[in-house]
């Protein structure tokens, strides 16, 4: 099984849905056993066409630009900035 | 005009309420005629999944007494109104568009209906939308289609609303929008559509695509309309407050900030039409300048990466029990939410605050943001989200839905096709009121509306 982009990078395994992001492994066989794990019954089929866009998303958010985790993409809660209203 | 009911159709909520308050017709001949348009024209839309016709003719009824005894209950008393139909109602049936509630008898209103109803609208009905707002037709209640070409899609998810207003079956109509399935539709099928602040609306009883970002806000054919409307549905707890900081009526001095990350890939005629909005802008005297949002590049992703497990937790149980139930595209996506790892959904919930604080900084700069709403005109068939062109359809529109900002679109011409293009504004946090007004004015300055469309194949 392929691990993360993320898991290969930094080595780490963080939890993540109950499951470690190296266990998921994607493939379509790794998508079946990660979802038969939060009791979802793939076919085959299925998590053949979930793998390239969970691989996507995956990859995606590994670009997301808030790796210091003591900047202020880290702080505060998702809408910090919206609480500009005094309405 | 012309087609079923055509008199009374391109009238605006506003001329209605003052044609009531003048005597000049009544909430009953309106009801009647528009009843009669959607006879004519739905079976070419299939804008409409209920259409309460008892509960509007007692509404009506109602109301006309109310006039005649010169005790209206506010402004847009007698005005019919369509609901999406995840929007509850006591004795409509909640369908979300899906096989899954079709028999969905909700006991009781939604906190919006409970508002609309206290201020004497009518409600006409419930309209088509994507299966659960996600994306996709499911095929036991099909497409609704565009008035200005039956061919079309009239977009998502609030694709029955929008049609219905742009139609002039109903003269306006409540959305919601968690990725722009207010303001996509209503640029599709030429019409105004506000998505409000986050939390500005309440979701009391309206079903959830995802709790974080979904919004319930107003369309109309005109902003004044829209504007009405987001009144009697605004919660926020002292509107008056921001209407006395309220800018001037005039655009001159308007700081106005073109995205540069949506001005790209835009194509030929959407482009077109947006360059001829800002030289029209500027020609009443706005400021613009290019701004630039990079953050914003990442949003489309991090948009999915919340609201997906959003989604697959709201629909935990039916995905596992009632599988087959779902259009093909709409269990794919909730499969998929199921799966993202957790630490994923937080990578994404981190770039919401520094999505939010960058835009923050760049709206200390200017008034309001713009661009293109969509970068296309309405294509054949909603695209699925995963896809190529579903990701572009919702690249304009989702970052302010992921951060909460208030966006509005209006229309802006016609393309390719002869179908309508649109500007999306979007404005400071709380500031939905400056917005509608600001709104206004550009929509005066970008000229004549194009009205309502002849619909080919209508009886």
């Amino acid at each position: 099984m392929a691990p993360s982009a993320r898991a290969r990078r930094d080595g780490d395994v963080l939890p993540a849905s109950g499951v470690s992001d190296r266990a998921i492994g994607l493939t379509a066989d790794g998508v079946v056993e990660l979802a038969r794990r939060v009791d979802l019954n793939l076919s085959p089929t299925q998590a053949t066409e979930l793998v390239p866009l969970l691989q996507q998303l995956l990859e995606a958010a590994d670009r997301f630009p808030v790796d210091d985790p003591a900047g202020a993409g880290w702080a505060g809660d998702p809408f910090d900035a919206s609480r500009g209203s005094d309405l | 005009m012309t087609g079923p009911g055509s008199q009374l159709a391109g009238l605006a909520a506003t001329e209605l309420a003052a044609q009531y308050r003048e005597r000049a017709l009544s909430p009953v001949e309106v009801v009647d005629a528009l009843l009669e348009r959607i006879a004519g024209l739905d079976s070419v839309l299939n804008a409409w999944v209920t259409v309460a016709e008892g509960l509007a003719r007692g509404a009506a009824q109602a109301s006309s007494e109310r006039y005649r005894h010169g005790e209206p209950r506010g402004p847009l008393d007698g005005v019919p109104i369509a609901l999406k139909d995840n929007c509850d109602v006591r004795g409509l049936a909640t369908t979300c568009g899906s096989r899954i509630l079709r028999d969905h008898m909700p006991r009781r209103d939604a906190e919006v209906v409970t508002r609309l109803q206290a201020a004497g609208a009518i409600i006409l009905g419930k309209t088509n939308m994507l299966e659960f707002a996600y994306g996709n037709v499911h095929p036991d209640v099909g497409q609704c289609n565009n008035p200005w070409n039956p061919e079309r899609t009239a977009g998502g998810s609030s694709s029955g609303s929008a049609a219905a207003v742009a139609a002039g079956m109903v003269p306006i109509a409540l959305g919601t929008d968690t990725g722009g399935s207010i303001r996509i539709p209503a640029a599709y099928c030429g019409i105004v559509g506000l998505k409000p602040t986050f939390g500005r609306v309440s979701h009391a009883g309206v079903f959830p695509l995802s709790w974080s970002i979904d919004h319930v806000g107003p369309l109309g054919r005109t902003v004044g309309d829209v504007a009405s409307l987001f009144d009697l549905i605004d919660s926020a707890p002292n509107p008056g407050r921001e209407r006395a900081d309220g800018r001037s009526s005039s655009l001159r001095g308007l700081r106005a900030g073109v995205v540069r990350q949506h001005v790209g890939g835009v194509r030929a005629g959407v482009r077109a039409a947006f360059d001829r909005s800002l030289n029209a802008l500027a020609g009443a005297g706005v400021d613009l300048e290019e701004v630039s949002l990079p953050s914003w590049e990442h949003a489309e992703a991090a948009h999915f990466l919340v609201l997906a497990p959003e989604a697959s937790a709201i629909h935990r149980d039916w995905i596992r029990s009632r599988p087959q139930d779902y259009a093909e595209d709409t269990l794919r996506q909730l499969q998929l939410g199921a799966l993202i790892p957790g630490d994923t959904h937080l990578r994404a919930q981190r770039l919401r605050t520094w999505i939010a604080r960058e835009t923050a900084a760049v709206l200390g700069r200017v008034e309001v943001l713009l661009s293109p709403t969509v970068g296309f005109v309405a294509p054949e068939r909603d695209p699925a989200l995963g896809s190529e062109l579903g990701a572009e359809e919702g690249l304009r529109t989702g970052p302010h839905c992921l951060i909460g900002l208030p966006a509005i679109s209006i229309p802006c011409g016609l393309a390719e096709d002869h179908l309508p293009t649109a500007l999306q504004l979007a404005g400071r946090w709380g500031r939905d009121r400056t917005l509608l007004e600001v709104a206004a004015r550009c929509r005066e300055a970008l000229g004549p509306e194009t009205g309502i469309p002849q619909i080919v194949g209508s009886a």
